[in-house]
């Protein structure tokens, strides 16, 4: 075990020395500090202080952030072919190492450079905000726009799901029952599209209406801070009609409770900061309901899409949420490492990097199809051959298979939770960690151990 | 040189038996046949020579001992175990034809390298790291890169990585390759260490002078198949001739000598003055210069 | 002549080389796939039928062919410096100048038969894409899906051809390669005897023939980002210069909106402009938005500017290679 251990780390030192002697870390270190200072002197939104603070959280670091896992990922092709290629790994192999510990050996030298550039991406990030705080040029209201809205970290919570089961059986056995419906069609595929239209009715708000959203508070859950609703509404004219109406929280909704009026016109995301008193409540239930005026001065409120009303309670600091979303990147940089190394055993250089960029990309894109199965299908499904039709249901099985693999580590989002000033849970690390972070590793290292105790490393 | 007793009860350190390589291409179809029903055995103590030419088999042989390369038939054994486990390989040091030596690390890096590979304990790597620069001559590049070094040098530091967990085997593929002169006496000299102290060599070479000076027992391959086999004596002794070697320098002696000689055997005995080889004598003008001795250059009719 | 023979026979060697590498012939088959699979699978056409088709078979063209054309430019010259091959080359009567000239002339040949295959699919994925047709035999909403089914089987005809000819003894990779433009070209060729219903019908080639300008220029791009990865590869190693041709690729990308502002005020800013490779010229696919065409004179002026660009490149790599030094 003692062996096991520092043959494990004299790999992993040896995979480090390579990087910063062959020049490696200083090229992807050179490419990191361009992005890092390059993408906020580049792109500008609309020169307001808040804008550039959002650029720095959300373009600047998700380029490095990529840009690096990039690098990882080319990186951890070579650390093996390359080796094979330039045939050190002879040497190597005829010492009393095994392929696990060659493998993990170069995995944890990898991660290592990974885990230094990521810190360096994320100190240069928050140091960068922290100057644009004492820039002279701001004002106080600058200085506490960005304080607000940027170095916030909230928790989200959801409206709890209404429950529209008894509406839809209603309706689905009216259509059944009129017996309108061409041959071939399922049930289940009408329950779907009904289900689809109530949502859709019950996201609009019609002038003279009130609708009511229920939050469930979670067990001790406090806010640190000011509470607000964020939501997203547009009239039923899209961005050009007028929305009027007012805002209620609290437990008791009567009229007589103190309403907060609103007027939009255009489709915003829109905060809207909850009085004190609403939260906190003993039964851990907060609701809002927002009634639209009567027409003519205001038109139906559409609350748009899937994330369209969330409850923001603040905790915790900025510095500890940006820590905890690298944290889950530097998960991520571990199974993209793990999927170079292990394709780098399997094949020469050039080949081990265009297959794992291949995978690493499918994967990417397949996350679409994985994150809305329902939507599955094809626009010409029904004019393809049969062998067409195989192949795109290949390729379909392979996305969603590939994408249901991603999607609990995908769904985390650190990078946009960050730049949202949405709280990264412990609980989201330790996902990151057991999947990202072990469990694909574990599988895909596996698997580039036993084919590297295989292959005949003299035949190179 | 060891005398070598081919019936030594001693169990093999190195056991081929009927080993085939075929090397194949992306069909399965056969490629080349490298190395064909070959089976040799080697025992402890031993220095055993692997000679041909070219292209003959010698280091895919080898290579299928450590495990780089899987037979395709037969059964290769390394002290009793199949070829390639991870147990024996401890026991086992290895010289490519060429140093594949990672060119960022310097050559005591590089030493220190594969000393951790062998879960040497830190006091330990540094007596063996120092040790070994010393003997393959490298104190004073010590801290140079390996990417650096010349050809020789290069062979200088694989040499030392080959010995840096004290094996019981070495295996030497070409050791002489690319050294000087010095070089190559330093390494037949040590390869006979290595042997006196009981530890078991393997030398591929087709330098047959380096072979012939060190080996106990030998191989010839040709075209991957076993030509002969046997003690270097056994092999190359001419048992219809007598030499005698006499510390006589008086001309008229030797002639009585050689006609007595000649009246007793019935033909014209060969007298000559033994020669040194080329070897011997670039060895003893490099050491003499080696030591500050000034002087005439030497030339033929002034050898020492 | 002697210079132009050793030109020749170095370029030729250059060319195999590249092709035999595994990976070149991997991104030009994902090439044609992918550009054959956007009409098959993508439902959106950007506003327009066809141009989902279009300007993904041109964005394939451009991204696989500057990995072939970095990869092929980076691995040749620094892998022959380094495994001494270039200094057994350079100790013959060989001038450098021809030496390095050489290798542009193999990349280049290579990217251009690559841009053979990249062209001719996106040809085919144009004409694969689903769109309005009135014509006497055929009048509605139709998918070319006998192009489509063609145009993916000439990928695996390749190979499958290239594994037969390799069981008789020829290289796998170069003629797979060498195939792959050849099956795209074939089914472009075969497309004029059905209409895109799939029904036979007298010889009449029906593609888009205004992409052909658009082809020209991304064509045109590849062998210019060949000559500026061989320039940064005479002095720098693999993954050295394989980061500099992603940051000349970006900046060239980015310098119209980030130096256009500034060039015509501030001189310095107008010189590093006019240094760094305005990518933007040889993209034209928007011109071709609502039955727009590509000008002659558009065509002829983003030309000169490439090949006056790569000129440039290859003067200072010449310059450059001159004063390396080549390992033995």
């Amino acid at each position: 075990m003692k062996r096991a251990c520092s043959q494990l780390f004299c790999v992993a030192a040896l995979t480090v020395r390579s990087a910063l002697r062959l020049r490696l870390f200083v090229c992807l270190l050179f490419l990191l500090l361009c992005i890092l200072f390059g993408v906020p002197a580049l792109v500008r939104g609309d020169g307001t202080a808040l804008s550039r603070a959002r650029i720095l959280l959300s373009y600047t670091l998700w380029l490095s952030s990529f840009a690096l896992g990039i690098g990882v990922l080319w990186t951890s092709c070579a650390a093996v072919a390359a080796e094979i290629e330039g045939r050190q790994m002879r040497l190597v192999a005829v010492k009393p190492v095994r392929g696990w510990t060659l493998w993990l050996g170069k995995w944890l030298g990898i991660m290592a450079l990974a885990a230094v550039l990521l810190a360096l991406i994320g100190v240069v990030v928050t140091a960068r905000i922290a100057l644009l705080l004492r820039d002279p040029a701001l004002d106080e209201a600058d200085r506490a726009s960005i304080r607000n809205e940027i170095l916030v970290v909230a928790r989200c919570l959801e409206p709890r799901a209404e429950d529209i089961t008894a509406e839809l059986d209603l309706q689905v056995r009216e259509i059944v029952d009129r017996g309108s419906l061409p041959d071939g069609i399922a049930e289940r595929d009408i329950r779907d599209a009904v289900r689809r239209q109530v949502l859709a009715r019950r996201a609009a708000v019609a002038p003279g209406e009130t609708r009511v959203w229920v939050f469930d508070l979670p067990r001790g859950a406090s806010a640190g801070g000011p509470a607000f609703l964020q939501y997203r509404m547009a009239s039923s004219r899209g961005g050009a009609g007028r929305v009027a109406g007012t805002w209620r929280f609290g437990k008791a909704l009567a009229a007589t409770s103190a309403g907060l009026p609103v007027e939009h016109t255009g489709m915003q995301l829109r905060r809207m900061h909850i009085p004190e008193g609403a939260i906190g409540a003993a039964d851990g239930v907060v609701s809002a309901a927002f009634s639209n005026e009567e027409a003519p001065r205001s038109l139906t409120a559409v609350f748009h899409g899937p994330d369209a009303i969330e409850l923001r309670l603040p905790c915790g600091a900025f510095g500890p949420n940006m820590a905890r979303a690298l944290l889950v990147v530097l998960f991520l940089l571990g199974s993209l490492a793990a999927l170079g190394l292990t394709m780098s055993t399997l094949f020469s250089f050039p080949v081990a990097t265009f297959a794992a960029f291949g995978v690493a990309a499918m994967i990417a894109l397949s996350r679409g199809a994985a994150a809305d199965p329902g939507s599955g299908g094809h626009a010409h499904g029904e004019e393809l051959s049969a062998a067409s039709n195989a192949l795109v249901h290949a390729g379909e099985t392979l996305a969603g298979a590939l994408g249901a693999a991603a999607r609990p580590v995908a769904r985390i989002d650190p990078l946009g939770r960050v730049a949202a000033g949405v709280r990264v849970n412990e609980s989201d690390v330790a996902i990151a960690l057991a999947l990202s972070g072990l469990a694909w590793p574990g599988l895909l290292g596996a698997a580039g151990a036993w084919r590297l105790a295989r292959r005949e490393i003299g035949a190179a | 040189m060891n005398d070598f007793d081919s019936q030594s009860p001693t169990p093999p350190v190195v056991e081929l038996r009927h080993v085939t390589k075929v090397f194949r291409d992306f069909w399965r179809r056969p490629k080349v046949v490298a190395v064909s029903d070959l089976s040799i055995e080697v025992r402890r103590g031993e220095v055993f020579g692997l000679l041909g030419p070219n292209g003959s088999g010698k280091s895919t042989t080898i290579k299928t001992i450590l495990g780089l390369l899987h037979a395709s038939a037969g059964e290769v054994r390394v002290f009793g175990r199949p070829a390639g486990h991870t147990g024996t390989l401890a026991r086992v040091g290895y010289l490519p034809e060429e140093s594949y030596l990672y060119r960022y690390l310097t050559a005591r890096e590089t030493l220190d390298f594969y000393a951790r590979l062998f879960g040497l304990d830190a006091a330990l790597r540094r007596r063996r790291t120092e040790e070994l620069l010393r003997l393959v001559g490298l104190q004073q590049a010590a801290n140079r890169p390996v990417g650096e070094f010349s050809k020789g040098m290069s062979r200088r530091i694989g040499l030392a990585q080959a010995l840096i967990n004290d094996p019981d085997l070495v295996i030497l593929d070409e050791p002489t390759a690319g050294l000087d002169p010095v070089g190559c006496r330093q390494v037949k000299d040590l390869i006979r260490d290595l042997a006196a102290q009981g530890k078991t060599v393997i030398l591929s070479s087709h330098l047959l002078a380096d072979v012939e000076h060190v080996c106990s027992r030998i191989a010839i391959l040709f075209n991957g198949t076993l030509r002969a086999e046997g003690g270097v004596r056994e092999l190359l002794v001419n048992r219809d001739l007598v030499r005698f070697t006499v510390p006589c320098a008086d001309p008229a002696l030797a002639g009585r000598m050689a006609a007595w000689l000649r009246e007793q055997c019935g033909s014209e005995p060969a007298v000559d003055n033994p020669s040194m080889n080329l070897e011997s004598f670039f060895l003893d003008v490099v050491q003499r210069a080696g030591e500050g001795t000034t002087g005439a250059p030497a030339r033929g009719a002034s050898r020492p | 002549m002697r210079s132009v023979g050793q030109l020749v026979a170095l370029a030729r060697l250059t060319a195999l080389e590249a092709v035999r590498q595994p990976v070149v012939l991997l991104l030009a088959a994902a090439c044609v796939v992918a550009t054959g699979l956007v009409p098959m699978l993508l439902m959106h056409n950007l506003g327009e039928p066809g141009r989902m088709a279009r300007d993904g078979g041109l964005a394939f063209h451009l991204t696989f062919g500057v990995l072939i054309a970095g990869y092929a430019s980076c691995s040749t010259l620094a892998r022959e410096r380094s495994a001494g091959t270039a200094a057994t080359v350079l100790s013959k009567s060989v001038s450098r100048r021809v030496f390095f000239l050489a290798k542009f002339c193999g990349v280049t040949v290579v990217v251009l038969w690559f841009s053979l295959a990249a062209g001719a699919s996106t040809l085919l994925a144009e004409r694969i894409a689903e769109k309005f047709h009135q014509s006497s035999e055929l009048v509605g909403y139709a998918t070319d899906w006998r192009t489509a089914r063609w145009l993916l089987a000439a990928p695996a005809g390749a190979f499958a051809l290239a594994g037969a000819l390799n069981l008789r003894g020829r290289p796998f990779q170069s003629v797979a390669f060498l195939l792959l433009a050849v099956g795209p070209l074939a089914v472009l060729a075969a497309a004029g005897c059905f209409n895109q219903a799939g029904a036979w019908s007298p010889y009449d080639l029906r593609v888009d023939w205004r992409l052909l300008p658009a082809t020209i220029l991304v064509t045109a791009a590849l062998p210019c980002f060949a000559a500026i990865a061989l320039a940064l590869s005479t002095r720098l190693p693999m993954a050295p210069t394989m980061t500099g041709c992603v940051l000349v690729l970006l900046a060239g990308l980015l310098s119209a909106h980030v130096l256009g502002p500034w060039a015509s005020r501030n001189a310095l800013f107008a010189a590093v402009s006019g240094f760094v490779p305005d990518w933007q010229v040889f993209w034209r696919a928007d011109d071709l938005a609502g039955g727009g065409r590509i000008a002659a004179a558009e065509l002829l002026r983003a030309l000169a500017y490439g090949a006056a660009y790569a000129v440039g490149a290859l003067c200072v790599g010449c310059a450059l290679f001159e004063r390396t030094e080549v390992n033995g």
